[in-house]
């Protein structure tokens, strides 16, 4: 790994100054897990992403800590995920959210890495993480992923370059209809995590609209209603439980009433390169008996994927864990905390 | 003799191209479709064998001695800022739909006698690289 100089600022605003300056070439560090350890380590660079030579430790401003509120939970871009994930509180009102935090990686992985860095991890992809592979995502002229070996790549939206956004806690903030708190010179702004994650249609450079000099210092995320159920599942590719990445995941919120879809959100990980809402799955499932019509529900998922070669199991992997999950969510509907108690 | 002046006839030129033509990026955002448009003009040059130096650049890193500048019709204000103090032509193209903006390029350029020399089909081969395969589902697309 090459030299690289570690900038430890004080404050948001100083933070913002150092990566402003250096634009490109400087990099916000969370925990360091993915950006050090991975990126670095393995010198993936290319158009548009210089090897950072400015590390600017977020350690030291003061962005952590978890603050439940009266209707929403603002958690620090900087807490750690072992902190989301043992939450009592964040258990009792958002399991999703510390299910999905506690499924990331290992415990000692959680004991580093934190909620923003992990949002903000480079995809997965090995084309992409081998640095002698010149792919179109790092200024290269092919996916090497749509003539090779493609068994981990997504099934939807890739568009030229075929990246799984490999963040389980993006999918379940997409699911909990949560918003991000950008810092930036010309200051805050809020950014629903609905429109925070690009496609490689949008932006081949990057994985979300944060620009250089951007610094995501914490998500919100709203209770859910009264009633509404919620669940996160997570497979390997061996179809069990896993430290590993999703090779597909599945976060959901369902506001069921008599058992029948009156609102909810089901979204896919490990699948398509942003947190992929499945949206024809939550349509056909609109006013309906939520178990008599959730199989049907799920196949409708086989319309939209465009599965590569080797990659057409993740088809019936999502419709499962998607099903799963519904029914799951549908189940712990009654188990639901009231809104303000 | 003929076959030897047939030979020289297919011989691509060897003259240095003085047509630069740079296809600009908005900074930290190079979305999918803007670059296929640099790659469908990289196809043409190569195809139509237009003697040019092709560069794909962010919009920051410019040349000087650009000719034409090819930027997206939607860009920021800073670089609206950057292209609008280039003292060279900045065309503006749709990411979609691009094809007829550079199809009457290419005759605006031929009417104004720009070199069109014969065509390298190693060019063109390498603006399309072997081993490049589409996939739609399980079905492979040629």
């Amino acid at each position: 790994m090459r030299a690289y100089e570690l900038h430890r600022p004080t404050s948001i605003d100083e933070a913002i100054r150092v990566l402003e300056e250096h634009g490109t070439h400087a990099r916000p560090l969370g925990g360091g897990t993915d950006l050090v350890t991975g990126i670095m380590r393995d010198a993936v660079t290319g158009r548009g992403m210089p090897y950072p030579e400015h590390l600017v430790d977020l350690q030291t401003v003061g962005i952590a800590g978890i603050d439940m509120g009266p209707d929403h939970v603002t958690i620090g871009a900087m807490t750690l995920l072992a902190e989301v994930s043992e939450s009592e509180q964040l258990r009792e009102r958002l399991p999703l959210l510390a299910d999905a935090a506690g499924s990331v990686a290992s415990p000692e992985i959680r004991a580093i890495g934190t909620l923003g860095g992990n949002i903000n991890q480079r995809p997965r992809c090995w084309f992409f993480r081998m640095k002698d592979f010149d792919c179109i995502k790092k200024g290269g002229d092919i996916c090497f992923a749509v003539d090779g070996d493609n068994r981990f790549n997504a099934i939807l939206e890739g568009h030229l370059c075929f990246i799984i956004h490999p963040s389980d806690l993006a999918t379940a903030l997409v699911a909990l209809d949560a918003e991000a708190v950008v810092a930036s010179a010309e200051g805050e702004r809020i950014i629903r995590f609905d429109d925070y994650f690009v496609t490689p249609r949008e932006n081949l450079l990057a994985e979300n609209v944060l620009a250089p000099g951007d610094i995501l210092t914490a998500v919100r995320v709203p209770y859910v209603r009264e009633g509404m159920g919620q669940a996160w599942l997570k497979l390997n590719e061996k179809g069990r439980p896993t430290w590993d990445f999703a090779v597909a995941s599945a976060a959901v919120t369902v506001d069921a009433r008599d058992g029948q879809w009156h609102g909810g959100r089901i979204v896919l990980g490990g699948v398509a390169p942003v947190p992929y809402r499945a949206s024809v799955i939550e349509e056909h499932l609109a006013g309906r008996d939520i178990r008599s019509s959730i199989a049907e529900a799920t196949r409708q998922f086989r319309e939209v994927a465009r599965p590569m070669s080797d990659n057409g199991y993740k088809v019936d992997l999502a419709e499962a864990i998607a099903e799963r999950a519904v029914l799951a969510a549908l189940q712990s509907a009654s188990a639901t905390p009231v809104e303000g108690t | 003799m003929t076959g030897e002046a047939t030979m020289a006839e297919r011989t691509p030129s060897t003259v240095l191209p003085t047509l630069s033509i740079v296809v600009a990026y908005p900074e930290s955002a190079l979305g999918g479709d803007w670059f296929r448009v640099y790659r469908r003009l990289r196809h043409m040059v190569a195809s139509e064998g237009l003697q040019a130096r092709l560069d794909f650049v962010p919009v920051s890193d410019i040349p000087i001695d650009a000719d034409i500048v090819i930027a997206p019709q939607n860009v920021s204000d800073k670089d609206a800022a950057v292209l609008a103090v280039l003292d060279t032509e900045v065309l503006h193209v749709p990411a979609r739909g691009a094809a007829a903006v550079l199809k009457t390029l290419f005759e605006r350029l031929r009417d104004e006698g720009h070199a069109f020399g014969p065509v390298d089909d190693r060019s063109v081969e390498a603006a399309s690289p072997l081993g490049y395969v589409r996939h739609r589902g399980f079905r492979r697309l040629l």
